[in-house]
């Protein structure tokens, strides 16, 4: 269907068939297409069969084409008024309660319609993950947008905190090893530059480990980075490097955090989950704690 | 103030000055201020240990004197002075690290007491070295006279002791405070007193009189000059080491840290000091190596251990300059030469940031860090936009934003669209109050030295029995070995003491050692978390 060949066949098939509305035989289709490989013949024919354009049936013991128009596939007028709002709501989808407040139809009907449209392949329903019971209708040939499906951190409405917890760590890991070979310079502002690395290295270094099955954008891994910068692992800055085209190229870089633990943390009191409640002659008390007796056991 | 502040401080003043005392200055912090009358009933304590305990705390700055409008004297406690008692020993290593062991002595003498003339620091200096040194010949007394009284020179022109006035009021009663007026005749007044003292010890040693002799002395110094431990000075080179920590590990270079720290101490900005004054690249290179400026180049030794060229100086400016933190600011260029300036408020909120987070993700775990840490960047958010950006399954960070905001670290605020506070018009977003936060932990902080204290005072008495007849036994055993002569005829003594404690004993006693140790630590280390904390509200609010 992709070279000219086969698109010459589909247009001349298409024709063939608007002309003869009863539909054409495999017999005749062979006849007219003479010229076209068999195989491509098959490719076209099973891609316009998949796509919903043409359907196939058999008359006494021999197969034919006709063509599906929009008109038999929307059967009543009230399939027709679903599949206009259906179309309307684009690749966000719509609700079954939208719809049912749109077309007025009652819900007991509108459900069996969809139904029978969802089987006719004319639309399809995302489950949303705004919401996990609710199910949004849209057009069977449309890309849901990524506000329904959550992009590319999602699989089966389920947020993919592992993967995104790896690539999180692989990131750091890379943006470490940068810093690592950057401290042997001397100079400190050298040493500072060259332990920068733009989003698009950590995206190729990503891509090629394999780590993710999918393909990420830039903008998918720099979601990742950010991650690390609120982690305080990481410094982001933008660079303003002249000699790149890309002028607002975020850069990354791993750091030092500034205080590693406070000291209050370093004894039992920091952590205590029931400091609230401690007092003197209380039932949690210093003199009682269990958890000083743990710290004095280490 | 607090319950947990009074709470601190009174156990404070136990440890230092004893039961009476601390229950006097619990009273008046309880009651804020207030008469002397008030104060004894309040107590319960005889009148006359009332009227001492208050002239004690007095002395040592931890109550003041307040004249109302009717004319009464009142007592007002000074509940931060009061935990000040917390960092004297962060005093005395200072002075140790600036001054020596002179140094150390001086401020521990004074501390002890509150308020010296000089006369008496040098005197308890001196008495102090000679009975510790009673080995040595103490052949040269006019010396470490000198010395002594040149140390205490020096601390007084660095501010580390300054003179408290007294002024008489005229009910005949004294009140003083500590003063920044410094006159040349109290340097020179410092400097004869050396000299006077030698005399004396000399009339000492020829059993004269001494008051006789004091009559005919040529130079009397003044008797109503005290001195007192000036504790923002401390505060000052405590705030330096705070913020030398924590650029080392920041910029992840000494070199540039101690950059920062030679302009800090240029510009001389005071404690609560927002951001230095601005400074020249000149005066910087003039500081650091001030060879290089006067002839040029010169051999490399002659400079400055840490920067050895002033094209050194010149890259690491560079560097400060060019980190994202902004610490370091260039203000000006005025005819090729940099101006900079250093912002003291951004280096603290920095360090107050990581502080806060790293106790968030200790507490509460990495997640709720970094929910954290993302509120704090980016201020204000609603939960949708806080999982979108942490990348936080929804389930995890409604339960980490439930847990931060119920311990009161994050805030929900309520923006109704109408006039009423309907759930389904209404906008929840989160934020973080700075400086709520920041009292809470200090709280927390407070709670934390007071139990430190508590346990080891309670571990202490439990023991005691144990600890006494420890330090009863080693009392006799360095006897024995003082007073007899012959040590193979004392060793089986010894032996003998030792083996009256068990195994058992010996491990508790280890145990004890071990334990007390690590709790005053702990109160040492806590105390460095509370200057942050403390120093970043004063900035933030004086500055």
């Amino acid at each position: 269907m992709d070279s000219t060949e086969g698109k010459e066949f589909v247009a001349r098939f298409l024709n063939l068939l608007e002309t003869n509305k009863n539909g054409v035989s495999e017999k005749t289709l062979q006849s007219v297409s003479d010229s076209v490989s068999t195989k491509i013949r098959a490719e076209c024919t099973n891609k316009l069969l998949a796509g919903g354009k043409i359907e196939l049936l058999k008359k006494g013991g021999q197969l034919i084409y006709k063509l599906k128009n929009e008109d038999q596939r929307l059967e009543t007028d009230e399939e027709t008024v679903i599949y206009n709002i259906i179309e309307e709501a684009g690749n966000i989808g719509i609700w079954m309660r939208d719809i049912r407040l749109k077309s007025k139809i009652p819900q007991i009907q509108l459900s069996k319609l969809c139904k029978s449209m969802e089987s006719k392949k004319l639309i399809k329903s995302v489950k949303s993950i705004a919401a996990n019971k609710k199910k949004v209708y849209m057009l069977y040939n449309v890309q849901p947008d990524d506000s329904v499906t959550g992009g590319t951190w999602y699989s089966n409405n389920d947020f993919e905190s592992e993967f995104v917890e790896i690539l999180n760590s692989q990131c750091f890991k890379y943006l470490l090893r940068k810093a690592e070979i950057a401290r042997s310079y001397s100079s400190p502002i050298e040493r500072k530059k060259s332990s920068f690395v733009s989003s698009y290295e950590v995206l190729d270094y990503i891509n090629e480990t394999g780590i993710s099955r999918v393909t990420l954008s830039k903008k998918d891994i720099e979601a990742i980075l950010e991650t690390l910068v609120f982690d305080g692992k990481v410094e982001r800055t933008v660079s303003n490097d002249s000699s790149s085209s890309d002028t607002s190229d975020k850069m990354y870089r791993a750091i030092n955090r500034t205080t590693t633990t406070t000291s209050l943390m370093r004894m039992p009191c920091g952590v205590c989950p029931v400091a609230k409640d401690c007092h003197l002659d209380g039932v949690i008390s210093p003199i009682k704690c269990i958890y000083f007796n743990d710290f004095f056991e280490i | 103030m607090s319950v947990q502040t009074i709470r601190l401080c009174s156990l404070l003043l136990k440890e230092y000055f004893g039961e009476i005392i601390s229950n006097v200055g619990k009273t008046v912090m309880n009651l804020g201020q207030a008469p002397l009358k008030l104060i004894w009933l309040e107590s319960k304590e005889k009148l006359k240990n009332c009227k001492k305990a208050l002239t004690v705390l007095i002395k040592h700055c931890l109550v003041t004197i307040h004249k109302n409008s009717g004319g009464l004297t009142e007592y007002k406690a000074e509940p931060q002075r009061i935990l000040y008692l917390l960092r004297y020993p962060k005093y005395i290593y200072i002075a140790k690290r600036e001054f020596g062991d002179f140094g150390e002595q001086i401020i521990e003498e004074i501390l002890m007491e509150g308020i010296l003339t000089a006369d008496d620091i040098i005197e308890k200096v001196y008495n102090r070295m000679k009975n510790s040194s009673e080995n040595r010949v103490a052949d040269d007394n006019f010396r470490t006279l000198t010395n002594i009284s040149e140390v205490l020179v020096e601390m007084i022109k660095a501010k580390y002791i300054i003179r408290a006035c007294v002024i008489s009021n005229e009910s005949n009663e004294s009140i003083w405070f500590p003063s920044n007026i410094e006159e040349d005749e109290d340097v020179k007044d410092i400097q004869q007193i050396a000299t006077k003292f030698s005399v004396k010890l000399e009339d000492n040693e020829s059993l004269e009189p001494v008051s006789k002799r004091r009559k005919k002395d040529p130079v009397k110094s003044k008797e109503d000059v005290y001195y007192v431990v000036n504790s923002d000075q401390f505060h000052l080179y405590l705030r330096d080491m705070t913020i030398l920590e924590g650029l080392k590990t920041h910029y992840d270079d000494e070199k540039a840290a101690q950059l920062v720290l030679v302009m800090l101490r240029l510009s001389q900005a005071h404690l609560w000091a927002k951001e230095t004054v601005v400074i020249t690249k000149t005066d910087i290179v003039e500081d650091l190596c001030p060879k290089v400026m006067k002839k040029g180049k010169l051999p490399k030794e002659s400079c400055s251990t840490l920067f050895s060229t002033k094209e050194d100086i010149e890259e690491y400016l560079t560097f400060v300059i060019e980190d994202n933190s902004r610490f370091v600011v260039k203000v000006d260029e005025r005819s090729g030469v940099g101006m900079y300036r250093v912002n003291i408020m951004k280096i603290y909120e920095e360090l107050i940031h990581s502080s806060l987070a790293s106790i968030v993700s200790d507490r509460f775990g990495s997640q709720c860090g970094r929910i954290f840490r993302l509120l704090l960047t980016k201020k204000y958010l609603h939960q949708k936009q806080i999982e979108e950006l942490a990348m936080v399954p929804a389930k995890d960070a409604k339960e980490c934003t439930y847990n931060l905001m119920t311990n009161n670290f994050i805030r929900l605020l309520q923006y109704p669209k109408g006039s009423e506070y309907a759930p389904a018009h209404t906008y929840f977003i989160f934020n973080v109050d700075l400086e709520e936060i920041v009292r809470s932990t200090i709280e927390r902080c407070y709670q934390a030295i007071f139990n430190c204290i508590i346990r080891r005072n309670h571990e202490n008495e439990v023991h005691k029995i144990l600890i006494d007849r420890k330090t009863f036994i080693d009392a006799v055993i360095t006897n024995l070995r003082l007073n007899s002569g012959d040590q193979a005829d004392v060793e089986p003594q010894i032996e003998e003491l030792n083996q009256s404690f068990s195994t058992h004993d010996k491990e508790l006693l280890e145990r004890l050692k071990k334990l007390s140790h690590r709790l005053e630590l702990c109160e040492l280390q806590v105390d460095d978390t509370l200057f942050l904390f403390q120093s970043w509200l004063s900035i933030s609010l004086y500055g």
